[in-house]
């Protein structure tokens, strides 16, 4: 019986799902309404100055890095899953929906490698 | 699958289509919550196109900033905010199917998980309240 | 008279397929009499001796024991020895062969692929080394027995089979009641048989398949909840997976 490589991306699954859960709500509520309209936030705090220091800090590059690893692969996963649920299936489907989630990833590290340290 | 069972010489077998949730309201539940994928991975490129203005440099960026100041903007974050929300309450309410087998009520395990989440929200907009006073 | 005893009348619409014919399946519909006991079972059993003596149907504890009178009623799997009537007068009643299954004839489905997927979990306890009798019992605590006791009441009635979309989609999953007694063999003090049982729970078609949905452990009569025993493997298998499991009984955890 063929074993199945899906540990690998039903780790990702779940922390992805974790971090989202527990961190997803209050993001959104920071970044799309909170400081766009100075709600409660002041619209300074994710300024160009503010948010390029937050991600030349090594420690909020990795945070931004990780939440978009992991975001993406969280709901790639539970994606590619759905597909089977509405019948579909196809042997190019896991390299298109990881595929996707990885380049996305590939796209995130690459700009925030270019902001710098 | 094969085996030393060998099944019955002549059966009707029924088709299976992609439509099987819709007739049981438990399967749409279900499919509410796998639904909430497409949610979290909208948010994942709001993410993504913001760090990468960024690195784009200042104009970008503050391009960036001007999309979400809009209506449009606000009514879109306010509607995932609540889809996240829904996510939040169905990962919790899960987890009991995922732990060993212990001692501790399902319920329990979802209400610590929706009350920490709450709290843990609450306390990071403190903190981002008080550092940018 | 009192409600106990008094006589309706219910309409049920029964799926009918016979494999000499052919043709597919279509409904019949029956008018039963019954009583506020009256079991769907024994509406089926009614119509069999007084209506129609070529339906065909299986049971026989008519008490939620044997398991072998899963039916889909109203879209629902169920044991028609522990639905009743009453619950559905004075609508209609509709009965479908269980989900999923080949038809054999009328309600009568082939179970040969699940007597197959749980013959291959190695469904018995796999001690470290045979004891003689002389040596007495093996013993465990009533803590350890816990770890097992609910994934042992299963009566391989398949209504969780019926529930789960998944193997509706992918016949090949080993399903909700095979993956629950793999677990409740491992999750057993005496048995040692994680390695001989590994390969099926690994594999794509052991507890990959499932994504839980949770309907099996809704439907289960017996308390089983399958979904559990299924999820919590998901972790060991991944532990399994990246080598964590070895290291862990190397350094003494687990057995
Ligand atoms: S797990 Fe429950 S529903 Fe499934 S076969 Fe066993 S008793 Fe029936
Ligand atoms: S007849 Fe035995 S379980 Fe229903």
């Amino acid at each position: 019986m063929k074993r199945a490589n899906d540990p690998i991306f039903w780790s990702m699954f779940g922390a992805g799902g974790m971090l989202s859960a527990l961190l997803g709500p209050v993001l959104i509520f920071i970044t799309g309404i909170a400081v766009p309209f100075g709600f409660i936030l002041p619209k300074s705090t994710l300024s160009y100055a503010h948010a390029l220091a937050f991600a030349q800090n090594p420690i909020g590059k990795l945070f931004l890095f990780v939440v978009i690893l992991l975001f993406l692969f969280h709901s790639m996963h539970r994606l590619l899953h759905s597909l089977h649920d509405f019948a579909i299936h196809s042997p190019k489907e896991k390299p298109i929906f990881y595929g996707l989630a990885g380049y996305g990833t590939l796209l995130g590290l690459i700009s925030l490698l270019s902001i710098g340290f | 699958m094969s085996g030393r069972f060998k099944p019955a010489v002549k059966t009707y077998t029924r088709p299976v289509t992609g439509t099987w949730w819709k007739e049981n309201p438990f399967f749409l539940v279900y499919m509410a919550r796998e639904a909430t994928a497409l949610f979290v991975f909208i948010y994942a490129l709001v993410l993504l196109s913001g760090v990468i203005s960024l690195a784009l440099g200042q104009s970008t960026y503050e391009a960036w900033q001007a999309l979400l100041t809009t209506k449009t903007s606000l009514v879109f974050h306010l509607v995932l905010l609540g889809l996240l929300a829904y996510h939040t309450y169905t990962w919790f309410k899960v987890m009991p199917k995922t732990t060993p087998q212990i001692d501790v009520a399902p319920q329990t395990i979802v209400k610590t998980g929706v009350l920490f989440t709450a709290g843990l929200s609450v306390v990071i907009v403190a903190v981002l309240f008080g550092v940018t006073r | 008279m009192t409600a106990e005893t008094e006589t309706r009348t219910i309409e049920i619409d029964v799926l009918r397929y016979d494999p000499d014919s052919g043709a597919p399946p279509r409904y019949q519909t029956y008018k039963v009499p019954f009583q506020h006991d009256t079991s769907v079972l024994v509406g089926l059993q009614y119509i069999k001796d007084h209506l129609d003596g070529t339906l065909t149907f299986r049971w026989s504890c008519r008490m939620a024991i044997c398991g072998s009178c899963g039916t889909m009623i109203n879209g629902i799997p169920q044991l028609s020895c522990h639905t009743f009537l009453r619950d559905y007068w004075p609508k209609k009643l509709r009965i479908d062969p269980l989900e999923h299954f080949p038809i054999i004839k009328d309600l009568a489905i082939d179970q040969t692929d699940f007597l197959n997927k749980l013959d291959s979990v190695k469904p018995y306890l796999i001690p470290k080394q045979d004891k003689p009798l002389s040596e007495g019992a093996y013993l465990q605590t009533p803590k350890q027995m816990e770890q097992y006791y609910n994934y042992s009441q299963c009566i391989n009635c398949l209504l969780c089979y019926a529930a789960c979309p998944q193997y509706g989609l992918t016949p090949t999953f080993t399903g909700p009641a095979a993956l629950a007694l793999l677990h409740r063999y491992n999750a057993d003090s005496r048995d040692v048989g994680w390695s001989a049982r590994s390969d099926v729970l690994n594999s794509e078609d052991g507890v990959w398949r499932c994504t839980l949905v949770g309907y099996c452990s809704e439907v289960c009569p017996k308390n089983v909840d399958p979904a559990h025993a299924i999820n919590q493997n998901k972790v060991n298998s991944t532990l399994d997976y990246f080598g964590v499991l070895k290291l862990l009984s190397t350094v003494g955890f687990g057995k």
